[in-house]
Parts: C-alpha cells; structure tokens; sequence
C-alpha cells in the first residue's frame, strides 16, 4: 500500500492545543508539541501521545476510538470535528481547542450539559396514547410493524451520536444558548416523524417556540460539518413547515397546541 | 451534588413564536425573486438600456393595458408584495445576526411595519388603475 | 450532603467565549451565507425601483417616459449588473435550500435533492424566457 500519500515513518507535526486550567489560567492560551505521526494516525492519536509522553495534565474526552461514542468533538483548525475521525495526514499543522459555543471547563473539555438537557427536553422517546399501551401492568405483547417507507421518513435523522459538533457550528446557538438547537431538534422531529409515535402534541411547543425551529436562519454548517451525515439543518426546517402548518390550524381553531 | 450545578431548578417556558406569518411570506418571496426577478432585471437593465427591445415594447399605452388586466394585476401584486417581505425578513435576521437591535421590537415593526405599508401602497396603486 | 457550604466552593470555572459581531467573516461557510442574505439589500433597492415605476405608471405618459428613461441610462446600470448577479446567486442557493425543506416523495419514495433542484432551474429558465418573449413582443412585464 505505498501511494504518494504515504507518510515516512519519521515525521512529526507542530500541534498546538489549546490549554485552560481553571484553577490557574485566567484564560485560554496555546500550548505547542511536536508529534511524531504515521499515515494513520488520527488526531485522538496524537492528543493521547502527548499525554502519555509529552504532559500528562492534558486533558480532554474521548471513548470509543471509531466515530460512534460522540466524546471527542474538537475545534481542528477551526473546523469542529471528531479527533478519532480525523487524521494527521490531512493537515500540514494542527490547531486544536474545545468545541465552539460551549462554556470551556478545561483544556480541551467543553462543558455541554446544556446540550445535554436540550436533548432530553425534547422527550426523545417513543410515546403512546393508547391506553392498552399505558397499561404498564402488563407487558407489550404486540410489535409496532414499520414499513421501510415509513422508517426511511426519518432514519437519516435517527443517525445522531450526541456530539455536539453542529452545536459548535451553529452562530444561532453561539448567539443564544437557549436556542434548542440543531441536534435536538433534529431528534424532536425524529420522533414525530416516526409512524410508532404518539407523542408529537408534546413536542410541538418546543419546535413552536423561538428557541426551537424558528431561532434557525439556515446557515446550514451544522449538516456540513455533522460527522453522522444527519442533515440537522434539513430535519429543522422541515419542521418550520410542520410548525407554520401547526400555528395555521391553531389559527382556524382546527388543532394545534394553543 | 449541586456543584455540578446541571440541570435547571425550574422548567423553562415556551411560547409559540409567530415567525410562520413572516416566514411564510418571506418563502413566498424567495420564490418570485427567484423565479421571477432574474427577467424582469434581463428585461429593465439590459433589454432596454441596451436598446435591444424596441421602445413601444414599454409604450405607457402597452403597459397600462397590461396593469389594467386583473392578470396583469396580479402578476404585479405577487411579483412585488411577497418580495418586499422576504427583504424585510432577511435584513431584519441579518441585522440580528450582527447583533444590531433596536430597543424592543422597533426593528421589527420598522421592517414587517415598513414592507407591510408598502404593500397597502402598491394595492392601492393596482387597483387606481384602469 | 450534609456539607452543603463546602459542595459551594466549587473549582469549576467554565470559560465562556461571547459570540462577535463579526464572527460571520471566521470562515467562508459563514460568509457565503452572510452574501446569501445581503442579496436581500439589492432586491430592496431594485424592488423600490419597481414600486417607483408603478407609481410613476399610475401618473401619465409623461411621468412613466421618465421612469423608463432613468432605468435605462447607462448610470444605472451598474445596479442592473448587480442585481442580476445578486437574484441569480439568490436563485442558485435557493433552489440548493428548497429541495431539502421539501423532501419530495413521489408514490412514496424519497426524490433526490439533486433532481429537484434541477427541477428548479428548468422552471426557472423557462419562466425567465417565456417572461421575456411576452415582453418583448406583445405584452408587458411592467
Ligand atoms: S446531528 Fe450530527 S453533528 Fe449534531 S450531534 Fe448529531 S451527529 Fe453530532
Ligand atoms: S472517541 Fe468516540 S467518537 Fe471519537
């Protein structure tokens, strides 16, 4: 496997990362290493080479090593990425700080427990009206059948690992953190699309709400730099249209959330 | 565990925003700029500045016939009222996006307020003619 | 739990980055999306062009020669270049945008974006030639 792209064994790259110790910094500053690389090694890879060989007090999240946990959302370049799903050989020099938007809690931590709770005020999960569903004495004996045409209405949006990325590209959700925001929007209309769910009366308020879709512009960065190819800026402003529909039958007194 | 300071004491509320009426108008908008703008601009800056439509082909005779049909009306009315929405629109995003506002919701009633009197204006103007 | 006071002194001390006004210049996403919405500026102008000549329409034959004498000097038209370029690069980003608002199915299979979009375009061209041939001989565009 030797292409033009191959990397000799003995190169190194000038990494800067950026460093925030709370009980020490007043602000966050540029700390430089230099990291020896191969064609695969991923910037995850080099984080975690510098704290086994260079700085141990660097610190920064990370799981599962294969795009899927979500931990490891940074700034590389400017760009929010995953740093097991980026690699060294695509970058001639590496800038890496906390994702975008986010409170930094400590180095290359970005505190998203707003985030977080974002995703569960949108109550993402399948919810029944049925009473015989509600009946939680006695287990669900029969199977909710989905055709693959209903699944494809919002597989694409189901496709989330929790990131945070589009957060960190979305200037909405930099100007008001309260907006809902991408992600869970994105999962509110997952859920309401979904011919299993009973729920969507609930989580109409929220996509209703300024801080649900209608705080969006369409900048779309966030379905650009999504590492799941989600397309939350799609899922959002599919669900303006589901809202404007919303507040015209909320209008003529015919439905809606009032 | 109140360090951690997650979660909120009390559940915030949400208010159903009343962004459908302007963004409805405003995606009305985007499509006659986008269907109907690129030939009225080809005809009024080039056609005619460029001498490239004989002149009778703007008569006053010709084009308040024109105006004077209802189709005529009708295509004046959706080629400019839906437009000055969705300018309004994006200038009013724009300006908060570069974190330009007005006290309360002044820039709003300036923009909504402002498109919204000039569309009165030109269907007043419509319906005086012919 | 029961040392309240002591869970108080926290060492967290998450740092926050305000937002920048001019954050939309950081990278070219964000400043194609900022010409995206500029694009509205020129429309504005050219829109109050056009109410100006229906104003002028509704005034006479001598009025309205004057409108169509200043749109079509040579010192207007530089807005003209400008706003062509403006609703073209409108269109081209519109009809990019659209497509996944309205996720299309026919008989229930999703359309793709990219045919849409295309759709788009024909519609367009067509629309812009059919305008200008009623323009041009007959008819009146304004
Ligand atoms: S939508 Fe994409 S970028 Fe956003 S949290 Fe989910 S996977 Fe990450
Ligand atoms: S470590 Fe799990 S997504 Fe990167």
């Amino acid at each position: 496997m030797n292409s033009e792209h191959d990397i000799p064994n003995s190169s190194t790259m000038r990494v800067e990362v950026q460093r925030y110790r709370p009980e020490l910094d007043a602000r966050p500053w540029w700390q430089a290493f230099d990291v020896p690389y191969t064609n695969d090694t991923s910037v995850l890879e080099a984080l975690q080479y510098i704290k086994d060989e260079l700085d141990s007090s660097l610190s920064f999240r990370w799981s599962c090593r294969m795009a899927i946990c979500g931990s490891c959302g940074f700034m590389i370049n400017g760009v929010p990425k995953l740093g097991c799903k980026s690699f060294l050989r695509d970058y001639g020099a590496l800038k890496i700080a906390a994702l975008d938007n986010f409170p930094i809690e400590r180095d290359l931590v970005a505190d998203i427990s707003g985030f977080v709770e974002k995703l569960e005020t949108v109550k993402p999960y399948l919810m029944r009206e049925d009473p015989s569903d509600l009946d939680t004495s006695v287990p669900i004996s029969r199977a909710f059948n989905q055709t693959p045409q209903q699944l494809s209405l919002y597989k694409q949006f189901s496709q989330c690992i929790n990131c945070g990325i589009c957060y960190a590209a979305c200037p909405q959700f930099g100007r008001d953190p309260e907006f809902l925001g991408p992600a869970a929007l994105t999962l509110a209309y997952r859920y309401n699309q979904d011919s299993r769910d009973q729920g969507k009366k609930d989580r109409m308020p929220l996509l209703n709400a300024e801080e649900g879709v209608w705080g969006c512009t369409f900048v779309g960065y966030c379905s650009e730099v999504c590492p799941k190819s989600v397309d939350p800026a799609a899922a959002i402003n599919q669900g303006k249209a589901a809202s404007a529909i919303d507040y015209a039958l909320n209008l003529v007194q015919l439905g809606g959330d009032k | 565990m109140s360090d951690l300071n997650v979660g909120r004491t009390t559940a915030k509320e949400y208010h159903r925003s009343h962004e459908p009426i302007v963004w409805s108008l405003f995606g009305a908008g985007g499509m006659v700029v986008a269907f109907l703008m690129p030939a009225v601009v080809i005809f009024i800056g080039f056609f005619l500045s460029l001498g490239l439509v004989d002149n009778d082909a703007v008569s006053f005779e010709r084009v308040i016939g024109f105006a004077s049909s209802w189709w005529g009306k009708c295509y004046l009315a959706i080629l400019i009222i839906p437009t000055l929405y969705h300018v309004a629109h994006r200038i009013f995003h724009g300006l908060h996006d570069m974190h330009v506002k007005g006290p309360g919701s002044l820039l709003a009633i300036l923009f909504y307020g402002g498109s919204t009197l000039l569309s009165i204006f030109v269907l007043y103007l419509l319906w005086g003619i012919g | 739990m029961n040392a309240p006071k002591e869970n108080n002194k926290t060492l967290r001390r998450p740092y926050k980055v305000e937002q920048k006004p001019l954050w939309w210049l950081d990278n070219s996403y964000y400043f194609r999306y900022m010409i995206r919405e500029s694009t509205s500026l020129i429309v504005l102008i050219y829109g109050l062009v056009i109410v100006v000549g229906l104003l002028r329409l509704t005034q006479g034959p001598y009025m309205w020669q004057g409108w169509v004498e200043t749109v079509s000097s040579p010192l207007m038209f530089p807005l003209h270049l400008l706003a062509l370029l403006a609703v073209v690069y409108h269109a081209y980003t519109w009809f990019k945008l659209a497509p996944r608002i309205m996720a299309l199915r026919i008989s229930g299979k999703p359309v793709s974006d990219q045919k849409v979009e295309w759709a788009h375009w024909i519609v367009m061209l067509g629309v812009t030639v059919a305008c200008l041939l009623v323009a041009s001989c007959g008819g009146a565009l304004l």
